[in-house]
């Protein structure tokens, strides 16, 4: 697409030249309605910024805008548009097409909240509450705090519950979240926890067609459900209790439960076994049987799991069997706590249709019985205060055309690195490569939107080496589309 | 909400009156006349159909498309925009939003095919840049409102997956897979109502999906704009229910197929009693619905006075035996004439400084709101 863009496009055509004038002219810009304050992050897609709402500014432009408060902070999720060569307009990716469809419908204290959408500048903004903290950041200030720390109760019963209220409201409005882990579960600095990063998630109305041939892989790989593992083309909501239970196991030990390496796709483009997650996941709970999980023998890569059963029974004749080691794991964090412990082995079930679901994990004795009682105000039983996000220099990336935001990008994934100095442990080699950034919507059987210049390919390969180091941008495998 | 109507954006912001409609069509209404703008919104959603079936889409992310375009004019003017460049955007865009996604290339491609072979058109084409750019417009016209109700899911609903299953062969296929429970929150009188799937008789009344191309034929009006789409929906199968296949025949062979129509709606209880008393048990309007069916009998014989669209299947079947109208009404390539000139008025107009008023002040239609 190596044309210049006053050839192509809407420029060519007088009728919509003079539409696009109109609408450009009238458009109130990001500029002008916010004040950035820095960066924050910086993901598969988009990369996030702090902004505050300028005063001028506080009225919801178009219906099914929320009204802002002047002097409030928002983060602003700006989608890089997906280029070709730098030329043109390429598509919004179906993970921004989705997160704004299902962002504007949805409302629920539990769920972040998108203010407005602005488009501006070939790239999409996307207005959100701004929340000051999120799991990630809560499960690293304890696990690298002197001495080692671990989160209140109170705190850590709250965390759950809000977030197993969020995912209910999803599920009971047949959204599937499909991508919950640490980092995309936010809390406002009032302890109120807000589901974010809609962008893999899908409405499950009609399941016929797209769980089957739609996106191949879904759910970064640590709080991937067996039934994903072993090549499931059916799925359910129970795919986000999986992910929900490892999200607790995690906020106990504070560190992730099951950290299986990726296998990486091969030149066939075959999905690959997940091998090496499904022996973290039977290192711990034991394998399956088809007694617990009546339809394990009908997945498609049970095969591949019975040979890791009969590969383990050859190479240790000692200890010939995947053992159920959970009950070590459950009295190192939670000796004491029979419905804590019942809970999250409810998670953990097997069978995806026997699995906790999010409405009865509500209502389960954990919550309604036990003291302490979830708390609207999660950081209400915490002993100290969390810190707050960390923001590194904007250097003009929000604000900047598409075309020269490259460079800033690099510095700020930089500082993004070295803010979590304790990060978890760097996934090993072989993480998912962010060349599945390039598997967008718009590169869809095309060779030429696979046309990259070497320059642009240099710097996502830096970028992609500093994300391995993160786990905020690890192993998040978008979309494929078949 | 994405399930929820009632939570959903599509109730709540996109559910306007025919006041607002009208005054969404002042500027067009200078240079054409209200049955002109009817008859190029049947072309449009036509075309669009028609594109989806060459790109081989179902008819759920056509009815997707077609809304989106219906929605865009509302704030814009045929004859100030290039609606050759709308089409094919609403139908990439709805096939993000309906997760079957397209590139923009494959669909220009194919978009430029379907004009030069289909409609002859003398245009300088869409090019892909110009889909992917006009998306951003078209996203923004919509309020990125994009999540849309149909009545597909309620004719699910109603009639039973089964004889949705069968009769969704090709390209009609909707949305399955639905359950009954969320179907009560819309309409039922939650006692239990919505037992078609049992009922023997069922199978007899979705006849060959029957309802579903009055649902479709009613994207071709404004339908999707004034009523809720469970009431489109009712309102269709009260007139499958009413027109059996034979009076259907029937009246295909006169040549006032509207008179034919409007006959039979009037008793509505002699074909099959048992299906009437249900509909009429549900917990809905009854009002509106028998409005919607006057207004899809209305736009049957509007419809009826013109050859737009004649080389589609679904036209045939309505007027294939209806003699001495040609020349009467507008063909295809009449629409294509009008536009231009709709266009050409428009252009002399402004070129005199006279205003345009949807550009004037953009402003959002107003919403109604029924309990
Ligand atoms: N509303 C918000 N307030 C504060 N920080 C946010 C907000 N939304 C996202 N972030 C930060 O940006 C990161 C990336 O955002 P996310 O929506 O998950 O995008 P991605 O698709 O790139 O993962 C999050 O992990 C979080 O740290
Ligand atoms: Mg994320």
């Amino acid at each position: 697409m190596a044309v210049s863009s006053t050839a192509t496009g809407l420029d060519t055509n007088p009728l919509m030249a003079a539409y696009k004038r109109r609408r450009d002219t009238s458009r109130l810009g990001v500029a002008s309605k916010y004040e950035s304050q820095g960066f924050i992050s910086s993901g598969t897609y988009g990369k996030v910024y702090k902004v505050l709402l300028l005063p001028q500014a506080v009225a919801a432009p178009r219906p099914g805008d929320l009204k802002g408060e002047a002097g409030a902070f928002y983060a602003v999720k700006k989608f890089k548009p997906e280029k070709e060569g730098g030329e043109g307009y390429t598509g919004l990716s179906q993970s921004a097409c989705r997160e704004i469809a299902l962002n504007r419908e949805i409302g629920h204290e539990n769920v972040i909240a998108l203010r407005e959408v602005i488009l501006e500048m070939k790239a999409v903004f996307m207005v959100f509450e701004y929340a000051e903290h999120d799991f990630l950041q809560v499960i690293h200030f304890h696990s690298t705090s002197h001495p080692r720390s671990v989160l209140p109760l109170g705190v850590l019963k709250s965390l759950l519950y809000q977030l197993l209220n969020g995912v209910a409201y999803l599920h009971s409005n047949f959204i599937m979240h499909r991508d919950l882990k640490p980092a995309n579960i936010l809390i406002t600095d009032d302890g109120i926890v807000k589901i974010g990063d809609l962008g893999l998630a899908r409405v499950f109305h009609r399941p016929l067609v797209p769980l089957l041939n739609g996106d191949k892989v879904v759910v970064t790989i640590w709080y991937r459900a067996p039934e994903l593992l072993l090549g499931a083309k059916h799925y359910t909501t129970a795919i986000d209790m999986w992910a929900v239970g490892c999200i607790f196991a995690e906020l106990l030990s504070l560190r992730p439960i099951f950290k299986g390496d990726e296998a990486k796709m091969d030149a066939s483009k075959k999905l690959p076994f997940q091998k090496d997650q499904m022996m973290k996941i039977m290192d711990v709970l034991g394998a399956p049987t088809v007694d617990e999980w009546p339809l394990l023998s009908w997945m498609p890569d049970y095969p591949q799991l019975q040979a890791m059963e009969r590969e383990r029974a050859r190479q240790d004749p000692s200890k010939p069997r995947f053992e159920n080691n959970m009950g070590i794991f459950l009295n190192r964090y939670m000796r004491s706590m029979d419905t804590g412990r019942a809970a999250l082995q409810e998670l953990f079930t097997w069978d995806p249709d026997k699995r906790l679901t999010a409405a009865d994990a509500l209502n389960h004795p954990f919550f309604t019985t036990d003291a302490p009682a979830p708390t609207k105000n999660a950081f209400a039983y915490a002993t100290k205060p969390y810190p707050t996000r960390r923001i590194t220099a904007d250097e003009g990336g929000l604000f900047a055309e598409p075309a020269a935001h490259a460079p800033p990008a690099q510095t700020a994934n930089t500082s993004a690195t070295s803010q979590r100095p304790a990060a978890p442990p760097a996934p090993l080699a072989g993480q998912p490569q962010a060349s599945t950034t390039l598997v967008g919507t718009s590169a869809v059987g095309l060779p030429g939107a696979r046309m990259w210049t070497t320059q642009q390919q240099a710097q996502q390969q830096q970028q992609q080496q500093q994300q391995q180091q993160q786990q905020r941008g690890m192993a998040r495998k978008r979309p494929r589309i078949a | 909400m994405t399930s929820n109507f009632w939570a959903s954006s599509h109730y709540n912001h996109w559910i306007i009156d025919r006041i607002s409609l009208g005054q969404s069509r002042e500027d067009d209404l200078k240079y054409a006349t209200a049955e002109e703008l009817a008859v190029i919104s049947i072309f449009f959603a036509n075309m669009i159909a028609r594109l989806g079936k060459r790109l081989g889409i179902r008819a759920q992310v056509v009815a997707t498309a077609i809304v989106y375009f219906k929605r865009y004019y509302l704030k814009n003017n045929f004859c100030e925009t290039d609606p050759y460049v709308v089409v094919p955007t609403c139908l990439y865009v709805a096939t993000k939003i309906e997760e079957v996604p397209l590139h923009f290339k494959p669909i220009a491609t194919e978009t430029k095919n379907m004009y030069q072979q289909d409609y002859g058109l003398q245009i300088t084409m869409p090019d892909p840049q110009s889909i992917a750019e006009m998306e951003f417009y078209l996203l923004e016209d919509l309020d990125f409102h994009l999540i849309m109700h149909h009545p597909y899911r309620t004719l699910m609903q109603l009639c039973g997956e089964s004889s949705a299953s069968r009769s969704g062969g090709e390209s009609e296929e909707g949305e399955a897979g639905e359950g009954l429970v969320d179907a009560r929150r819309f309409w039922s009188t939650g006692k239990g109502t919505l037992q078609f799937e049992e009922n023997a008789r069922s199978q007899a009344w979705c006849v060959a999906s029957f309802d579903r191309h009055i649902v479709n034929d009613t994207l071709r009006g404004d339908f999707c704009l004034l009523y809720h789409p469970h009431l489109i929906a009712i309102a269709a199968i009260f007139l499958t229910l009413v027109l059996d296949d034979d009076a259907r025949a029937r009246i295909d062979q006169t040549d006032a197929p509207a008179r034919g129509y409007a006959t039979r709606s009037k008793a509505p209880s002699d074909p099959l009693p048992n299906p009437v008393d249900f509909l009429a048990s549900l917990n809905v309007s009854y009002g509106t619905v028998a409005q919607i069916v006057q207004e899809i009998i209305s736009l049957w014989a509007l419809w009826g006075r013109h050859q737009v669209g004649e080389a589609d299947a679904d036209r045939n079947r309505l007027q294939s035996a209806r003699p001495g109208s040609q020349g009467q009404g507008m063909s295809d390539e009449g629409v294509i004439k009008k536009l231009l000139e709709m266009q050409r008025a428009r252009r002399k107009d402004e070129g005199q400084g006279v205003p345009s008023r949807l550009f004037e002040k953009p402003k959002p239609p107003k919403v109604v709101k029924k309990p």
